[in-house]
């Protein structure tokens, strides 16, 4: 993916009578692999955005343009495809499927596109290991540690090479030491597979090791380094 | 990973599957045991084709066998006398008899009685065991007797039994599939008429017409001239029989149907409540981009499993209920049905039956199906946060 870019994005949602607007036009652009972060308090927006931004969401208003294609042209069976191939998806509550232990999990994507077995094991066993967790290849989720569980989610969603990782939040449910932990991993990955990665958190030790901050107050997007 | 998805839910899918399981057992015990009748009552119209029955009027008859009622022997000669009849044929039928004193709903035995020499008339190409043959003519004490009764009483060629107080030789056993010859025991019309005290009474006689005579112009003109009995021409014999082949078979259409059609719903509620509560699975699916019949196939085959393992189990009890009915209305040890299990709960009915519930069970699978690929994750986040 060498460029997303939304114009004048904005989401609003209807609660009862009012009307809440989560994201504000917004204007943004990732263009290289960088490490790009987004802060702001609970309900500023930053999950919102992050959901149009992976093409899980379709905005009110505005574009998102995905390779100068407008997205919103594209149909769903197209949109699943780039969410698939292009974009790894990284969660604050991980969402492992319970039933499927670590390789499972992380084969999942693999195993949608098709890539032949063998090829899957090798990588996820590859994946895994990069992640550290070599030894809990066959555990599932109930038996991981919070910081297990994220870092089987950051393999998973390294398991089609995607261009992008959309990570929410990845370090809210857990202890510094090994939210530190998964900051470290997801800095590596961004700069050892050159994969551009958006961070939305209120994280401070995120914000320290991103290339670029930006904050987000009441569905507005503001550039800050 | 849809075994696991169902094991996660151990107890519910269990209930489920056992849910089903008893509703494909009541569709196969009930419906085996209706067809088994049914197949029964048809396998009698193989007998006396081409030719015309005449009973006692108004007795219940199956086929042309008479429930029931009697005649006088002297009709025979009457018969003869009419134009157009090649030859008639003396049967003493009984359906009452029971060997070993055994009380029964249904009856178990079959008694039958015709001059030794027209025997090959009802026997037709039934095999005796080897070394065993007919009664000799005249005999007084011989009988052949079915291999089913024969397994029942450990009776061998050459056993003694006692009928009525009476000692009778066995002198052949007769084998073969036809479920009328292994429950029956056949002799001489007289020892017949003697052991069940029917002096110089038949309960039928089949007359053969000659070439060229039209069946139904003989029966009226046996019914005109002998105003007692009942002429029976073999389609109005299957006229008689149809309609209860009929309501059988609707009876377990209407069975089947019905059990089929809940086992469904109990499919759909159970897929309903597992995909709600999964819905941040599917969310998740649908996030990282799995495609919509990816996830609509998943749920469908966690339905259809059920269906396969509550087929699987159903169809296992099922027969195994079909062979306790079979043995608790006819008296029969158990034991001695199960070699003929297949023959009760056929394997075509077994694969019609998991086929069907198979297919039931992929239908109620598709509206938890369709809720499934509605779920979005944006919805589980913004419930969330």
């Amino acid at each position: 993916m060498r460029e997303i870019k939304t114009v004048d994005l904005t989401r609003t949602y209807r609660v009862g009578s009012s009307t809440i607007t989560a994201v504000d036009k917004v204007n943004f652009e990732v263009n290289e692999a960088k490490f790009i972060t987004i802060i702001g308090p609970s309900g500023s927006g930053k999950t919102t955005l992050l959901n149009l931004i992976g093409l899980n969401d379709h905005p009110t208003s505005g574009k998102i343009f995905i390779d100068n294609v407008d997205s919103s042209l594209l149909p769903n069976r197209k949109r699943r495809k780039i969410r698939l191939l292009r974009m790894g998806f990284v969660f604050q509550t991980f969402n492992l499927l319970p039933t499927l232990n670590a390789m499972e999990n992380v084969e999942l994507p693999m195993a949608l596109i098709g890539k032949p077995q063998r090829e899957q094991k090798e990588k996820t066993v590859k994946l895994l290991e990069t992640v550290g967790l070599e030894k809990r290849l066959f555990h599932r989720p109930k038996e991981l540690s919070f910081g297990e569980m994220q870092r089987v989610a950051i393999a998973r969603a390294l398991a089609n090479d995607p261009e992008i990782i959309i990570a929410d939040e990845p370090t809210g449910e857990l202890d510094s030491k090994t939210a530190q932990e998964i900051i470290s991993l997801l800095f590596e990955v961004n700069r050892k597979e050159k994969t551009a990665v958006i961070v939305a958190t209120h994280d401070e030790k995120i914000v320290n090791v991103a290339d670029t901050i930006y904050s987000i107050q009441d569905g507005r997007l503001r550039l800050e380094t | 990973m849809c075994f696991r998805n169902l094991g996660h839910r151990k107890l519910r899918a269990s209930l489920c599957i056992f849910g089903v399981a008893i509703a494909i057992c009541f569709v196969v015990a009930v419906g085996a045991t209706t067809s088994r009748y049914a197949a029964v009552m048809t396998e009698m119209s193989t007998f006396f084709r081409g030719e015309i029955v005449v009973v006692s009027k108004n007795v219940i008859v199956i086929q042309g066998f008479p429930i029931g009622g009697v005649i006088p022997q002297s009709v025979v000669n009457d018969i003869e006398g009419i134009d157009g009849v090649e030859k008639v044929v003396p049967m003493l039928f009984n359906l009452e008899f029971k060997l070993g004193e055994v009380s029964n709903i249904i009856p178990i035995n079959v008694t039958i009685g015709l001059p030794v020499e027209d025997l090959p008339t009802i026997l037709g190409s039934a095999p005796l065991k080897s070394g065993g043959r007919l009664p000799l003519e005249n005999s007084t004490d011989e009988v052949i007797v079915g291999c089913s009764i024969a397994d029942q009483h450990g009776i061998f060629l050459g056993s003694n039994i006692t009928l009525e107080g009476r000692e009778l030789t066995v002198c052949g056993i007769i084998e073969g599939s036809l479920t009328l010859f292994q429950r029956s025991i056949i002799m001489n019309l007289k020892l017949a008429q003697e052991i069940l005290k029917y002096p110089m009474q038949i309960s039928m006689a089949i007359v053969e017409p000659k070439p060229n005579v039209i069946h139904e112009e003989l029966a009226s003109s046996i019914e005109k001239q002998i105003s007692y009995v009942m002429a029976l021409t073999e389609n109005e014999r299957n006229d008689l029989t149809q309609p209860i082949l009929e309501a059988l078979g609707n009876l377990n259409m209407a069975i089947q149907g019905v059990l089929l059609f809940l086992s469904m719903i109990l499919v759909t509620i159970l897929g309903i409540i597992n995909v709600s509560e999964r819905r941040r699975d599917f969310a998740t699916l649908d996030a990282i981009g799995a495609p919509l019949d990816y996830i609509f196939r998943l749920v469908l085959l966690e339905t259809s499993l059920i269906g396969v393992l509550g087929g699987v189990l159903g169809i296992v009890f099922g027969s195994l209920a079909a062979l306790i009915l079979a043995s608790f209305y006819t008296s029969i040890p158990l034991a001695q049905f199960f070699p003929s299990i297949f023959v009760i709960v056929s394997p075509f009915y077994m694969f019609e039956i998991f086929v069907t519930v198979v297919a039931a069970c992929c239908v109620g699978g598709i509206i938890p199906a369709i809720n499934a690929t509605r779920t979005r994750i944006v919805e589980i986040l913004r419930s969330e946060y």
